[in-house]
């Protein structure tokens, strides 16, 4: 459970930077190709890909989120900013800079400065 | 008994459980109509109905997950708090958690120096290894295969 919930945050927030910023690009061909097309007519199946593929990897994107908020401690506001922003385009990479800057820095700045879990992360 | 009350019925937790109660019926919902779509031989259909119980199973599995877990002792406050207490009684945290780098450093490696050279590099060795802190990917370990003759 602590290995879950507590250790190897440097990890989560590789693995949710990794996700945020696949998820970020994907988004914006499905609104701008296949959300256009489906809008203005001209709709072709090829194009279902960008969502299928948008879909599968935001699950990818709401695990690793969701274990960067569970080990970092993050309310629920903050957790459901992060949800979110995989659904609007451009909107994952400043949240992904707020998350980091507001919260994670800090945190791992305040766990570096603690003597005791220095060693066991 | 108070515990368990604080656990599920908080102001925080009943926000839980009514986003729970909303999003998990919400997908099972959208889910079928994928079911249905499929069958009525719409081929993409296959693939969202396999994603709509995931999204399902995610939400109840970080609402547990949500409603289990110490938000006191981890985290920003929490680490801010235990450096606070540890700072007002010094001593006391080391006396109760010791460091794996200070045992390296100090225990076994300074007690064996007299007795074996070999183990004596070999805990120095681990010492160094505890020093650098945890094996992440962006801090591996650079293993040096020594040879004692």
């Amino acid at each position: 459970m602590r290995r879950l919930t507590e250790r190897g945050l440097k990890g989560a927030l590789f693995r949710y930077q990794v996700m945020a910023n696949i998820v970020g690009v994907l988004i914006i061909p499905l609104f701008f190709f296949t959300g256009l097309h489906l809008w203005l007519g001209g709709f072709k199946p090829e194009l279902a890909i960008f969502g299928v593929g948008h879909g599968y990897l935001y699950i990818v994107y709401l695990i690793t989120a969701g274990f960067l908020a569970l080990k970092a401690r993050l309310h629920i506001p903050w957790i459901l900013l992060m949800f979110l922003a995989g659904l609007v385009p451009g909107l994952t990479f400043v949240v992904e800079w707020l998350v980091v800057t507001r919260k994670i820095q800090p945190l791992l700045a305040a766990q570096a400065g603690e003597p005791v879990s220095r060693g066991v992360q | 008994m108070a515990a368990v009350r604080q656990r599920w019925l908080s102001g925080r937790a009943i926000s839980l459980h009514v986003a729970v109660l909303v999003f998990v019926p919400g997908c099972a919902l959208a889910a079928w109509w994928q079911i249905n779509r499929a069958q009525d031989g719409n081929q993409l259909s296959y693939l969202y109905s396999v994603m709509w119980p995931a999204f399902g199973i995610l939400g109840l599995f970080f609402w547990w997950m949500l409603i289990h877990t110490d938000y006191e002792n981890v985290g920003l406050k929490g680490t801010r708090r235990r450096t606070q207490t540890a700072a007002a009684t010094p001593g006391s945290g080391e006396a109760t958690s010791p460091s794996p780098a200070l045992i390296g450093a100090e225990g076994p490696a300074a007690a064996a120096t007299e007795e074996d050279p070999e183990l004596a590099a070999y805990n120095a060795r681990l010492a160094e290894l505890a020093a650098q802190g945890p094996k992440t990917w962006r801090h591996r370990e650079s293993v040096v295969v020594r040879r004692f003759p």
